[in-house]
């Protein structure tokens, strides 16, 4: 198996892990605040799994990477703030 | 002394190959990224103004329906990840093979999808019932129409793979279609958790 193919099986199996995780921390995770931030954290890390190794983004020039990288960090954050705070 | 460390062995930040795919596909992009992050921002924003509705309309979706979407396009994208992987192996016969998988992983999607709309239809709910469901119905839909035709471009790029069109070093238009595709499923997780999970 190739380096590219391992790496991209292994964002695949982190992708399927933290979409369990987010829905556990949904149903167990009692305080509204730490749950959406688990859940914002997951969105983050799954975002830039996506952008780096199925784009293909992490050796592409560097303005675009952190284009799709700012991306999925401030839109979720955005979304998790308005949700706690407004 | 200056010469010792010639300027060419300076390695980027981060890599310094081309963008794949297209540049017109990336703007093409970044702007459907942007309409779709008004949406969930909107989706989130109103959220705030109907607790009460937006809890109870969470509550009538089907989890598992979402979950199983989630899981399907994460698939489908890992799929189409592994036939660029092959293609630029040149394995053609492997890459077509990943491609049918990726389609029909999409398949999967697009029939929960609708098995969920039909539940929800036949509950009675529907585009003007509030405030919810009229948000609900349009980005999902719209999502929809995004994965619909992402995999007309899938379809399009596994006839032109078994032609045998795609050469080494010349696939600049299969990472352009990869690129949608994965564009595809980052939206989706995030409009997972904003729809299904965060309650």
């Amino acid at each position: 198996m190739s380096t590219l193919t391992v790496k991209a099986t292994n964002s695949w199996l982190l992708l399927i892990s933290l979409t369990f995780l987010s829905l556990a921390a949904s149903e167990w995770v009692k305080n509204p605040a730490v749950m959406i931030l688990v859940v914002v954290l997951a969105v983050i890390i799954k975002g830039q799994s996506i952008v780096d190794i199925f784009m293909g983004l992490k050796t592409a020039p560097v303005v675009w990477r952190r284009l799709l990288l700012s991306y999925v960090i401030v839109v979720p954050a955005i979304i998790g703030a308005v949700t706690v705070w407004l | 002394m200056l010469n010792e460390y010639p300027i060419t062995d300076i390695t980027p930040e981060s890599g310094s190959k081309d963008l794949p795919g297209d540049f017109a596909m990336w703007l093409f992009i970044l702007m459907e990224l942007t309409v779709f992050a008004i949406f969930f921002i909107s989706f989130a924003t109103t959220q705030n103004f109907y607790p009460d509705m937006f809890g109870a309309g969470k509550a009538s979706l089907h989890s598992l329906a979402g979950l199983v979407c989630t899981l399907a396009l994460i698939t489908s994208s890992y799929f189409v990840a592994l036939a660029g992987i092959r293609l630029r192996q040149g394995n053609q016969s492997h890459c077509s093979m990943f491609l049918a998988a990726a389609l029909m992983a999409a398949t999967v999607y697009l029939i929960t999808k609708f098995w969920e709309y039909s539940q929800l239809i036949e509950a009675g709910y529907n585009l003007s019932t509030n405030t919810f469901y009229t948000l609900y119905f349009f980005i999902t839909f719209f999502h929809l129409m995004h994965v619909v035709l992402g995999m007309v471009i899938l379809g399009y790029m596994l006839r032109r793979t078994r032609q045998g069109v795609y050469k080494i070093g010349e696939h600049s238009g299969f990472e352009s279609g990869a690129s949608y595709w994965h564009m595809v499923d980052l939206v989706w997780i995030m409009l997972f958790p904003i729809i299904y999970v965060i309650h």
